[in-house]
C-alpha cells in the first residue's frame, strides 16, 4: 500500500515537476531559486501526500505552496542584503529559457503570474484565480493585459536604431 | 502576439534543471520529520531537568476580564500513554508538559522506546502539551483590545464579541477536547507584544485599530515574539508583512482602488477626489493607492486630494481648498477616508457635492451615520456609498474584525487537530483558504511574490432614507 502510494505520487511528480521549475523560473528570473522553492514544495506535497492527491487540484496546491516558499525565501534575502549589506547576485536564466524570459520580464508580476499560470502550469482560469487569490474575472484581465503588453514590448525592436538628434 | 506557449513548452521539454531523485524526496521528508520530533524532545528534555514550571504572568496591561477561562487550577489529566516518567501527584505544568510531549504521534520512534500512539482528538489522547500555551485541556490565547482612547467606542464591543463565539465552541467541548481560554489585555505600554509579554500564549487575537501594532510589525518585535496573530483589520499594509499576522479585513489601499474601480468602470467617471486624514497611516496610504490607481485609468485624472488633520476645531479651510477643485460638479466622484465623526464634521463644513458619486471608505456603513449625514449636509444623503470588506452586521463593520479573526482561528486549530503546534497551525492559516459570514473568502496564500493577500474584496452599501442598503455590488475584488 505504502509502495503504491509512492509509486502514484512519483508519477505525478515526473509529470509536474518540469512545469512547476519552468513556472517558477519565470516568476523568480533565477534559475537556482526557482529550484529551490520546486524541490521544497514537492517534498511538502509528498509529506501530505495522502491529503493532497485527494484535492480537485494538487497541482493547485502544490504552485501555492511552491510560491508561498518563493516569496518567503525573497523577502528573507532582502533582508539579509539590507542587514549585511550584500549586493545582489545577478539572475541566472539558462537556456532554453532565456527567449522566455526575456518576453515576460518586464511584465508586472500579476500578469506575468497569470500567464505563467494559465499558459505554462495550464491551470484554468479558476485554479489561476485561487492560486493568486483573485476573482476569475481578474484572472482574465490580467491575461489580456498581458498579451497586449507583449504585443507591444515585441513591435519596440530593440534591434531598431534610432538616431540621435 | 508571440506565441509565448510556444516558448513555454521549450522550457517544459528541456528542464532548466533536474528532478531531485524519490530517495531524496524521500530522505528530505524525513528530515523535516526528524528536525519537528528533536526540537520537540529537546523541549520535553529541558522541561524535565527544570522541573515543574510555573508560567510568570504574561500581561503587564490592565487586566479587564478574562473570559472562558476553564479554571486556573484544573488538574492536568495525565497521558496514559506518556514514554516518560511522571511522578504520581505532581500535577505541576512542567512535569505533564515533559509528559505529554514525548506522547504526540509525530515523535519519532527511539530505539528501545516503544512507538507512541496515535493521537486523537479528544481529552487524555490529544498529546497535552504539544506547544507552548497548549495543554491537555487547554490552549491560551491573548487578545489585545482597546479599550482607551478616542477610538473605544468603536471597537469595545469587540471582546464581548470574541467571547460570545468562543463560549459557543467551548458549550460543546472545545477543540480536541481542549478549551479555548482568551485573556483580553488592554496593554497601552506596548508590553504584550514582546516575547515576555506572549511567552504564555499559544495564539493571539488582536481587536481592531490596535494602537502601535504597525510599528511592532515594522520593527519586528512582533516577529521575535514568535506569536501568531489572527484577526488584525488590515487597514494598513504593515499588517500584510509578517509572516506571523493574518490581517482578515480589507486593506485602506485596496478599498480605496475597488471604489476607483469601480466607478470607473460603473459609472464612467473620470475626475475623482479625495478628502482622507493627514495624520493616520492606513489613510494616507488610501491617498497614495487612490493617486496611483486614477493613474493607471486610461482618460482619468485626480482634481484634488484634501488632507486635513481631524483634530483641529474647524475643516472649513480644507473644504474651502476643496470646493474650488470641485466646484460646479468638476468631480465626478468624491472618495472620503476618514473615521465617521470626521466624515459627519467634513459635511459641516459644505464640501461640494460630487457629480456622480460620494464613496466613504471603512467604518461608514453604520445606520446611525445614515441618520446623521442629512442632518449634517443639510440635504439628502441617498447614493452615499461607502465601500467594506465585511458585511455590516452589527452597527460597526470593525467589530466584525474580531468576530472574523476568532473563527478563523478557531477553524485553523480544527484543522490542525490535536498535534496542535504554532508552526502547524501558521502552515494551516496559510496554505489554505477560510470562507466566512461576514467576508469574502480569506486567502493569506497569494501566488504573486510580495505582501500577503487574505481579504482582498469589497462590497458597497448605499444610503436611501436615512439608512444603508446593498448596493448589489457583490463581493468586487482588488483591481
Amino acid at each position: 500500500m505504502e509502495d503504491s502510494r509512492d509509486d502514484q505520487f512519483a508519477a505525478w511528480y515526473a509529470q509536474e515537476h518540469p512545469k512547476l521549475l519552468a513556472a517558477l523560473l519565470l516568476v523568480a528570473g533565477d534559475v537556482h531559486t526557482a529550484q529551490e522553492a520546486t524541490d521544497e514544495a514537492f517534498v511538502r506535497a509528498f509529506m501530505h501526500w495522502r491529503r493532497v492527491r485527494a484535492m480537485d487540484s494538487p497541482r493547485g496546491w502544490t504552485y501555492r505552496v511552491a510560491v508561498n516558499v518563493l516569496r518567503r525565501r525573497g523577502r528573507r534575502a532582502a533582508m539579509e542584503r539590507t542587514l549585511l549589506a550584500h549586493q545582489e547576485p545577478p539572475p541566472f536564466v539558462p537556456a532554453p529559457a532565456g527567449e522566455a524570459w526575456e518576453a515576460v520580464r518586464r511584465l508586472p508580476p500579476r500578469q506575468r503570474m497569470a500567464i505563467v499560470l494559465r499558459f505554462l502550469a495550464d491551470l484554468t482560469e479558476e485554479e489561476a484565480g485561487r492560486a493568486m487569490g483573485v476573482s476569475r474575472t481578474t484572472v482574465s484581465r490580467a491575461l489580456a493585459d498581458a498579451r497586449s503588453s507583449l504585443g507591444r514590448m515585441l513591435a519596440e525592436d530593440p534591434t531598431m536604431e534610432v538616431g540621435c538628434a | 502576439m508571440p506565441d509565448v506557449r510556444e516558448l513555454m513548452d521549450a522550457l517544459v521539454a528541456h528542464p532548466a534543471a533536474p528532478a531531485l531523485p524519490m530517495d531524496e524526496i524521500k530522505r528530505r521528508a524525513r528530515a523535516r520529520r526528524t528536525r519537528r520530533h528533536t526540537k520537540l524532545a529537546v523541549v520535553a528534555a529541558m522541561a524535565l531537568v527544570a522541573g515543574p514550571v510555573r508560567w510568570a504572568g504574561s500581561d503587564s496591561g490592565t487586566p479587564v476580564r478574562t473570559t472562558s477561562s476553564p479554571g486556573e487550577d484544573a488538574p492536568e489529566a495525565a497521558t496514559p500513554s506518556s514514554a516518560a516518567s511522571h511522578e504520581p501527584g505532581n500535577k505541576g505544568r512542567g512535569s505533564t508538559q515533559a509528559t505529554a510531549a514525548l506522547s504526540p504521534d509525530h515523535i519519532g520512534h527511539h530505539p528501545g522506546m516503544p512507538p507512541p500512539p496515535a493521537l486523537k482528538c479528544k481529552r487524555g489522547a490529544n498529546g497535552g502539551a504539544t506547544d507552548v500555551g497548549v495543554t491537555d485541556n487547554k490552549v491560551r490565547i491573548l487578545m489585545r483590545a482597546t479599550l482607551d482612547g478616542p477610538g473605544r467606542a468603536l471597537v469595545e464591543d469587540a471582546p464581548s464579541v470574541v467571547k460570545a463565539v468562543v463560549d459557543r465552541v467551548n458549550r460543546s467541548g472545545g477543540i480536541c477536547g481542549r478549551l479555548i481560554d482568551v485573556h483580553v489585555v488592554n496593554d497601552t505600554t506596548g508590553r504584550t507584544w514582546t516575547q515576555e509579554g506572549t511567552g504564555d500564549y499559544f495564539a493571539g487575537l488582536v481587536g481592531p485599530l490596535q494602537a502601535g501594532f504597525d510599528e511592532h510589525i515594522l520593527n519586528r518585535t512582533v516577529d521575535r515574539a514568535g506569536l501568531p496573530l489572527v484577526g488584525t483589520d488590515g487597514l494598513t499594509q504593515a499588517q500584510f508583512q509578517s509572516d506571523l499576522a493574518w490581517p482578515v479585513g480589507t486593506s485602506a489601499a485596496a478599498l480605496a482602488r475597488i471604489a476607483v474601480d469601480h466607478a470607473y468602470r460603473t459609472l464612467g467617471a473620470r475626475t475623482f477626489a479625495m478628502a482622507f486624514d493627514s495624520t493616520d497611516s492606513w489613510s494616507k496610504e488610501a491617498e497614495a493607492a487612490f493617486r496611483a490607481h486614477v493613474a493607471r485609468l486610461p482618460g482619468a485624472s485626480v482634481r484634488i486630494t484634501t488632507g486635513f488633520d481631524p483634530r483641529e476645531p474647524s475643516y472649513s479651510g480644507a473644504a474651502q481648498e476643496f470646493n474650488g477643485e470641485c466646484r460646479d460638479q468638476r468631480c465626478d466622484v468624491v472618495v472620503l477616508a476618514v473615521l465617521p465623526n470626521t466624515a459627519a464634521k467634513w459635511l459641516k463644513a459644505h464640501p461640494e457635492r460630487a457629480r456622480l458619486q460620494t464613496a466613504g471608505l471603512p467604518f461608514l456603513p453604520s445606520n446611525r451615520f445614515a441618520e446623521d449625514c442629512a442632518m449634517y449636509a443639510l440635504t439628502s444623503c441617498d447614493g452615499f456609498r461607502v465601500w467594506t470588506g465585511f458585511v455590516p452586521k452589527g452597527p460597526n463593520p470593525l467589530v466584525a474584525s474580531a468576530e472574523v479573526g476568532v473563527h478563523v482561528l478557531i477553524e485553523a486549530m480544527k484543522r490542525v487537530g490535536p498535534n496542535l503546534t504554532r508552526a502547524r497551525l501558521q502552515a494551516a492559516l496559510t496554505e489554505e483558504t477560510y470562507p466566512s459570514e461576514l467576508t469574502n473568502v480569506l486567502d493569506w496564500n497569494p501566488v504573486s511574490p510580495g505582501p500577503r493577500g487574505g481579504n482582498t474584496w469589497a462590497r458597497a452599501y448605499d444610503i436611501r432614507d436615512r439608512a444603508f442598503h446593498d448596493a448589489g455590488t457583490g463581493w468586487v475584488p482588488d483591481p
